[in-house]
């Protein structure tokens, strides 16, 4: 018994001696996280608006609210103590009452420890006030730095270089919205966006070289077929719903947004799969100089089916999911699956759809690009080939 | 207008795929009516956890094992993102729980559906959101998940000599490739979702403080940023389960190769 003991507890040494600079690292990034929010969480005086920290809850349970189906929603009202952490009245208490339904989706349940902006009034010295919102930017502080770190622990420096493509796409995104609200239109702006995009994201990551050059072309020449495909589908067959369209104010250009948001939506996959095409091409070329073009088509097709499937999977779970909510509340208000898919979804769907067929299309079109991009270098590798025999 | 869509992707996929598109359009079409029941069966009120337990499994049975065959790299694949899910979900949980993220966000309630639709329905929404982002994440951790075993199978079979540590090295590797894409898949795809909802906040003047703090950013963000660091958990986590898998002595790895080798041998 006591031997073992003692082995595994040098096996635990050798292991900690062995890995000793990885546990510093890890133990000082979690220091740092756990700082970070910390100081997230009580950054008070930064802020003008006032925040309260709620330090009691009573939460009773008032009455039943019948729904659509005879539902029996049940409705709690909760009175809050809450401390104030900022501005003129730091230090004091007040009283706010909240009422909420057990879906919560008009209304909010609040817990004790919570942090949440309120607005007060005081009314010869008898504070009242209201809750406006939650306090949130710890969690997105934190969430963003754990983000990279992960990036940057398992990618290095192409983590690195991640971020920065991360830091310019959203960079050049807020450009282009800010020339839109000045009255630029959004037809013009999806060209810019497409273009800058798809040059600088290939570029920084995968550097000045054929692969990154023909990962471009194809990706250009992809989202130019689809716009086609969408131009021609538009024009024969009945208009998208466009009233229905999420966050519409005013007037703003319903067709040119939603072409424009699915061209961009799609954009990343169809570079995904124009990169990763174009890389395992010139893999092949490289590693076997001699192959035929039909050999080279043979094995891209089968490089396509691998990633065929799961891309559309990736398109298809993170544009469905976020309309999870709103689907299965309109499902209980008696909406017809068919409705629902017209008008409802019906955004959500295009986009996915337009999206595969992005994908899908890649697939032949970064083939053909490489070929032609590879053709010379072939040509190259096959006249000095017998000279290196030689 | 779906309709036609829906035609020229399955033409597409067919013709580009050939027998295996057929079966990625089988598999896709499965994943719709598996999310379909999912959602019926929520919203008749069942609770959401179990719903997305079991759907996920049945995802992630028709996405990988049905598309990819019963190999190593599909069961490699399955075993992988399921740790992931586990781990994520106390965490998605936590967050979605402490922001209070669901139901109605700022920017909603002033859309005009508000208004017709009762909202006494009597599902808990708090609960629905974290099915949200879970759903949200899982095709990108599963379609970064079999990239990774896929290309490390490959080297094992082109180098059988290779041990585990050289595995888990080139494995390392093909991680770092795809990292880059796969992230600026996700970011595109949700700029693109959000176009409508940034020029919103551009032409209400959103304050820096007030977009970090709103319920609508945070409901967006929180959907990219798990998928994000899903996407990156799962290549270390993929890439040891199918180093292990493929050669190490451990008694579950042994018999699972032995099981694969006498089944392909039945099969072929």
């Amino acid at each position: 018994m006591d031997e073992t003991g003692s082995r595994n507890e040098s096996k635990l040494k050798n292991y900690i001696v062995s890995y000793k600079k990885q546990i510093i690292t890890a133990t000082a990034l979690l220091i740092l996280v756990v700082a970070v929010f910390v100081f997230m969480k009580n950054n008070y005086s930064l802020y003008k608006d006032t925040i309260g920290t709620i330090v009691k809850a009573n939460t009773q349970y008032t009455t039943n609210e019948e729904g659509p189906n005879k539902e029996v929603d049940k409705q709690y009202t909760q009175t809050l103590t809450i401390k104030i952490r900022n501005g003129e009245y730091e230090g004091k208490y007040i009283e706010i009452t909240n009422r909420y339904s057990e879906t919560q989706m008009k209304d909010t349940r609040y817990s004790k420890g919570d942090n949440v902006f309120i607005t007060i009034e005081n009314k010869d010295g008898v504070l009242t006030g209201a809750i406006r919102d939650v306090k949130r930017d710890q969690y997105v502080v934190v969430m963003a730095l754990i983000f990279i770190i992960l990036l940057i622990t398992i990618s290095g420096k192409q983590g690195i270089l991640t971020i920065l493509s991360l830091v310019v796409n959203i960079g050049i995104f807020l450009l282009f919205m800010r020339r839109y609200i000045e009255g630029e239109s959004f037809e013009i702006l999806t060209i810019a966006m497409v273009l800058s995009f798809s040059v600088l994201t290939l570029f920084i990551l995968g550097g000045i070289n054929r692969k990154s050059i023909g990962a471009v072309i194809s990706s250009l020449g992809t989202v130019c077929l689809i716009t086609i495909i969408y131009q021609l589908v538009y024009r024969f067959v009945e208009k998208p719903p466009y009233e229905m369209l999420d966050y519409v104010v005013g007037h703003d250009d319903f067709k040119g947004i939603f072409t424009g948001s699915v061209i961009i939506g799609s954009l990343g996959a169809i570079m995904d799969v124009a990169i990763t095409m174009n890389s395992s091409i010139c893999e092949l070329i490289d590693t076997t100089p001699k192959i035929t073009v039909k050999d080279l088509v043979r094995s891209a097709r089968e490089i396509g089916y691998d990633i065929m499937g799961t891309m559309v999977n990736v398109l298809f779970f993170t544009y469905i999911s976020g309309s999870l909510p709103m689907t299965i509340l309109k499902f209980k208000n008696g909406y017809g699956l068919l409705a629902m898919i017209r008008y409802n979804v019906f955004f959500e769907a295009a986009r996915f759809l337009l999206g595969s067929i992005g994908i899908v299309l890649a697939i032949p079109v970064s083939t053909v690009v490489a070929l032609l991009i590879f053709r010379r270098k072939r040509k190259q590798v096959g006249k000095s080939l017998p000279t290196h025999e030689n | 207008m779906l309709l036609a869509l829906g035609i020229i992707l399955v033409v597409l996929m067919v013709v580009v795929g050939g027998d295996r598109g057929v079966g990625s359009v089988l598999a896709l079409i499965a994943n719709m009516v598996i999310m379909f029941f999912a959602i019926k069966l929520i919203s008749m009120g069942v609770n959401p956890y179990v719903i997305v337990l079991l759907a996920s499994l049945l995802f992630l049975s028709v996405t990988l094992i049905y598309q990819n065959g019963t190999n190593m790299k599909s069961l490699a694949a399955v075993i992988a993102v399921i740790i992931v899910m586990v781990i994520l979900t106390c965490f998605i949980a936590v967050v979605v729980n402490k922001t209070r993220i669901a139901g109605y966000s700022e920017v909603d309630r002033y859309e005009e559906i508000t208004m017709y639709v009762s909202t006494n329905i009597s599902v808990k929404m708090d609960q629905v959101m974290v099915c949200v982002v879970l759903l949200g994440l899982l095709g990108a951790i599963m379609d970064t998940s079999i990239a990774i075993t896929t290309a490390v199978y490959e080297i094992h079979r082109n180098n059988p000599h290779f041990g585990s540590k050289q595995l888990l090295r080139s494995g390392r590797n093909v991680g770092k490739d795809i990292m880059g894409t796969t992230v600026n898949t996700l970011l595109l795809a949700t700029v693109g979702e959000t176009i409508m909802l940034n020029v919103l906040y551009l032409k209400f003047h959103y304050t820096f403080a007030k977009l970090l703090n709103s319920k609508s950013f945070f409901q967006e963000f929180c959907l990219i940023i798990f998928s994000n660091i899903g996407c990156l958990l799962i290549i270390p986590i993929s890439n040891r389960v199918i180093s292990y898998l493929l050669v190490s002595d451990l008694k579950v790895a042994v018999w699972l190769r032995h099981y694969l080798a006498k089944k392909e041998e039945e099969e072929g």
